[in-house]
């Protein structure tokens, strides 16, 4: 559980990690040396457009990902333990109790053919969490999942088959499901964008309450930074296959430091009023030829010689504040003054 | 907007565009190498099918021709198929035997298909009303009547021709094109795109015909040259029974039905014929297969 | 064609004559279901107008009937009951039935760009075809006039002959705009255009929209889900709740002194960016329970199983939609002692 763990050491570690994939036409050189690091209890939060490869990177943490992916370096530790490595049987046993998965479309997750109840039993069976003959206690279980996550009237649902349910308490039975049987880590794949916004604060703040209260760390994937603010101690946004800046909250919300981040937060609407939907000129790099240097180069606005060479590595700028832009690089100080970058 | 500049600019882009369409097409077509193996051999066909006076070693056997001298011979450095009872080289008329083969696949889809595509763009098109139950009613009727035994009652009252067994056949299947398009055009009829099309003011004509039947090609051309071996397949049934060409016409199906009197002393007049049947079939399945999944995947 | 040009003329006249460029009268639209009895009342009694050269904001979340508000206006559906209309004139037939030269002033743009574009058909195409069903400049000109459409909306002129699969979600949906602009409409629709797009392209999305409505002195219907986007881009914003305006106001007043506890509520859940958003939201409203199904509408005020301010009247008697404010309209009882 939890509190066994170190609360210093990292409980996923993923190192320099390179993903491909093979399309029509060649290689996609999709995840290009990303490096994250989860903390026992510490939620966050991976945002970032589509198309950058958020998915891509989580898949491969249960890895789930499609034939055509190819890993040809990085390593992902899971409590010290490659999971790129492990066997078949151990990577099982850690999907089964410790790891888990929220998809964006509960609907598609869920199996039309069977009742909530049946499915729910089917995965704490298969965790071996209680003893399989014993079905009232599998039963039991199933029950207290589904009231842990404030599912009004649990035994009536149980019997109801998933079209019989809202969207939003489709979703509800797919975290019951990750919570019955994982324990460390929680996966959330955009969890509420296909429900509707009141909904999604109720379903947000039920993600945010159990996981704390069991301790877990949570990895929440999602194109809102709003919902990142939400639920995220430390959020880290994507790009085109890296994290091109990783800080906590609250520090990256007030100072946006990568020119990425910074257009990102330009173009999201303000309740202020006031937007100015600046939006980010032109459109992601092709991943079967992708620019040598920094991948927003050609977008960038304050672009320079260094950039387009070799990728920048990620500088801290302070507290644990990681931008990989070399306008951050304080030997070769492209940026005098905040704002004013010098060639 | 300097527009002539960019509009001869552009003429050459719309070439470029379509020859870069045709070079992906046949990237995707070319990935499975057994569909490219069904278009050679769909090639050799047309070839044979269009100029077997050139192609066979004894083309004036492909008429009433006699020499009893060489009659029922098996193959040899000759005659490389063997000969029939009345001395005519095999393989010659085999060769000749392609062309009303293919006249019997071609004919019966470029009538049956046409057809059936109207009607299920209409019924499609009207899906929900009553005009559309009533055609797809009609089709019904049609899909249930057995192809084979109609051409043998056409033959029996018409002369057996094969003109007369293509109609036989084509009377049954533009029902199949009818009942595929319909399922298309139902389903694409509440796309979108059409219901902006119908809010803009266009007409019914334009609807159907440039909104909805774009969208039905590519499952009616796979379906049409998946036919092709089916309907040739057919095509040599009836001959088989005697209703399709007649002698001394060569036809495939009749030099089957000849040969098989004869089993298996004189086995090459069967087994050859019915190998070529089998050859011609299989090449337009592999090839429309081929097509299949190059349209499939296109969409995907 | 003479009637042609006489209808235009009426239509030029009345754009100047009417103050209203769309009005919406008590609509109703149920739609039937295999029980004779049964109704989904999608839309159940709204009335409101869109003036000239407003942009009028419709928000709501799913079921509550601000899409079907749209394609009723825009004639993919008659109408059950009530009164729409158009410059002046009527409008609750559906498209079929319409003048034609009605579809010219009034025009949509759907929320998938992927569905809303003949996949089958070339960029040019697309967007010739409104100006050839009205016939709105001569065939030499047709390619001359697609092109000058498409660097009005910033679609770089090699699109001509792509097709849609071709193209990105944002540059579709600018073909999408683009097409609606062939006719010079007065009034456009636009349901949720952008919901479906990163929000970088939302951004270039929505300024090219407001340019174009500035540009062109359109009025503007706009659907979304997005509250932070419709505060932005509004002038009045009217939020639905299974089939009802619950609340109708300038967008400033509606966002900084919302009335109805279903507005706060909303407003409460957006997921906000920065501090100084958070301090702007007016009244906290924990959100609770889910929105009942449209078949079966609870007796009295429609929003009152997930209320936190109901009371008896709530559940006996529906409450109408009155003006409580100057322009400020609320559908709720708490108020009723207002007037």
């Amino acid at each position: 559980m939890a509190d066994v763990l170190d609360q210093k050491k990292p409980i996923l570690d993923i190192k320099n990690l390179y993903i491909n994939y093979k399309a029509f036409g060649g290689l996609c050189y999709v995840i290009n040396g990303l490096s994250l690091q989860v903390f026992p209890g510490e939620k966050i939060a991976l945002v970032g457009e589509s198309g950058c490869g958020k998915t891509t990177t989580v898949k491969s943490i249960l890895r789930v990902l499609p034939r055509q992916a190819r890993i040809p370096g990085g390593s992902i530790l899971y409590n010290d333990q490659d999971i790129l490595k492990m066997k078949k049987s151990q990577l099982n046993r850690v999907r089964k109790r410790e790891l888990s998965m929220i998809f964006q479309d509960p609907t598609a997750a869920l199996n039309p053919v069977f009742t909530v109840g049946y499915q729910l039993s089917d995965i704490i069976k298969y965790a071996e969490i209680v003893d399989k003959r014993d079905r009232n206690a599998v039963k039991r279980k199933a029950v207290q999942a589904l009231k842990d996550c404030s599912m009004p009237d649990p035994e009536r649902i149980m019997e109801n088959y998933p079209f019989q349910l809202s969207g939003g308490m489709r979703q509800r039975v797919c975290i019951a499901m990750a919570l019955a049987t994982a324990s460390n880590l929680m996966i959330a794949d955009e969890p509420t964008t296909n429900l509707d916004v009141t909904i999604q604060d109720q379903v947000l703040k039920l993600i945010r309450e159990l996981t704390e209260e069991k301790g877990m760390s949570l990895i929440l994937i999602t194109h809102s930074i709003g919902v990142a603010r939400m639920m995220a101690d430390r959020i880290c946004v994507m790009y085109a296959g890296n994290i091109v800046e990783n800080a906590k909250s609250k520090k990256i919300l007030e100072n946006p430091l990568h020119p990425y981040t910074i257009g990102l937060m330009d173009s999201i609407p303000k309740l202020t009023g006031d937007s100015i939907f600046s939006g980010i000129p032109g459109t992601l790099p092709s991943y079967q030829n992708p620019p040598p240097g920094c991948r927003f180069s050609d977008r960038c606005p304050h672009v320079h010689a260094p950039c387009i060479e070799k990728y920048p590595p990620s500088f801290d700028t302070g507290d644990g504040h990681m931008v990989a832009c070399y306008l951050y690089d304080k030997e070769h100080l492209l940026l005098n003054k905040k704002g004013n970058s010098e060639q | 907007m300097n527009t002539d500049v960019s509009v001869s600019k552009i003429k050459i882009n719309s070439a470029s565009a379509w020859w870069n369409s045709v070079k992906r097409n046949w990237y995707m077509f070319s990935r499975n190498k057994i569909s490219v193996v069904g278009l050679v051999g769909v090639i050799l066909v047309v070839l044979i099918a269009i100029l077997p006076q050139y192609i066979a070693p004894f083309p004036e056997h492909a008429a009433a021709f006699t020499n009893f001298g060489d009659a029922n011979l098996p193959p040899n450095s000759e005659y490389l198929l063997g000969t029939d009872s009345t001395g005519r080289d095999v393989l010659s008329r085999i060769i000749f035997s392609f062309r009303g083969a293919l006249t019997m696949g071609v004919g019966v889809i470029l009538i049956a298909a046409p057809i059936g595509v109207i009607m299920g763009l209409f019924a499609g098109y009207f899906s929900g009303r009553f005009i559309s139950s009533v055609i797809m009613r009609i089709v019904d009727i049609f899909l249930s009547l057995p192809s084979l035994v109609l051409a043998l009652a056409v033959s029996a009252i018409l002369s057996p021709t094969l003109f007369n067994s293509m109609m036989a056949i084509t009377v049954s299947w533009w029902a199949w094109y009818a009942r595929l398009v319909y399922g298309t055009a139902s389903s694409v009829r509440n796309e979108y795109y059409v219901k902006s099309a119908e809010l803009l003011g266009a007409s019914r004509a334009h609807i159907i015909f440039r909104e909805i039947l774009p969208n039905c090609w590519s499952v009616i051309l796979t379906k049409m040259t998946l036919d092709m071996g089916v309907v040739i397949l057919m095509g040599a049934s009836l001959s088989f029974v005697g209703l399709g060409a007649q002698p001394p016409q060569p036809d495939l199906g009749t030099m089957v039905s000849e040969g098989y009197k004869l089993l298996p002393n004189s086995w090459w007049l069967t087994i050859f014929p019915a190998a070529a049947i089998m050859l011609i079939v299989l090449s337009f399945n592999l090839f429309g297969d081929g097509i299949g999944d190059m349209l499939k995947t296109k969409e995907e | 064609m003479s009637g042609e040009i006489i209808t235009n003329n009426i239509l030029n006249k009345h754009t100047n004559m009417y103050e209203n460029i769309l009005e919406v009268k008590n609509l109703k639209k149920y739609f039937a279901t295999k029980d004779k009895n049964l109704f989904v009342k999608a839309i159940d009694d709204i009335s409101f107008e869109v003036r000239k050269n407003e942009v009028v904001g419709l928000v709501g979340e799913s079921g509550s009937g601000k899409s079907t508000t749209a394609y009723t206006v825009i004639g993919m559906y008659g109408i059950t009951s009530g009164e729409v209309k158009f410059l002046g004139q009527d409008i609750s037939m559906s498209s079929r039935a319409r003048p034609k030269p009605l579809k010219r002033h009034m025009q949509i743009v759907f929320q998938d760009p992927g569905t809303s574009l003949n996949p089958q058909r070339g960029i040019g195409e697309i967007l010739s075809l409104p100006l050839k069903i009205h016939k709105i400049v001569p065939a030499s000109k047709l390619e001359y006039r697609v092109r000058e459409l498409m660097e009005l909306v910033g679609l770089s002129q090699e699109c001509y002959y792509k097709l849609p699969s071709s193209l990105g979600g944002g540059e579709k949906q600018l073909v999408a705009i683009a097409r609606a602009l062939t006719t010079n409409p007065e009034l456009m629709i636009l349901d949720e255009p952008t919901s479906a797009l990163d929000v970088s392209i939302q951004a270039k999305i929505i300024n090219i929209l407001l340019e174009l409505r500035r540009q062109f002195n359109m009025s503007y219907l706009f659907i979304t889900h997005d509250m932070s986007l419709m505060r932005n881009i509004a002038d009045r914003v009217a939020i639905m709740y299974l089939g009802r305006i619950m609340e109708m106001a300038p967008t400033a007043d509606f966002f900084c002194k919302p009335l109805h506890p279903y507005t706060e509520m909303l407003i409460s859940s957006i997921p906000v960016v920065l501090e100084e958003e958070e301090k702007l939201i007016p009244t906290r409203v924990e959100s609770r329970g889910e929105i009942p199904s449209p078949v079966n509408i609870p007796a009295g005020c429609r929003f009152n199983s997930r209320c936190p301010r109901k009371f008896d009247l709530c559940l006996t008697s529906e409450p109408q939609l009155l003006e409580v404010f100057p322009d400020h309209y609320v559908s709720c009882h708490i108020y009723d002692d207002k007037l």
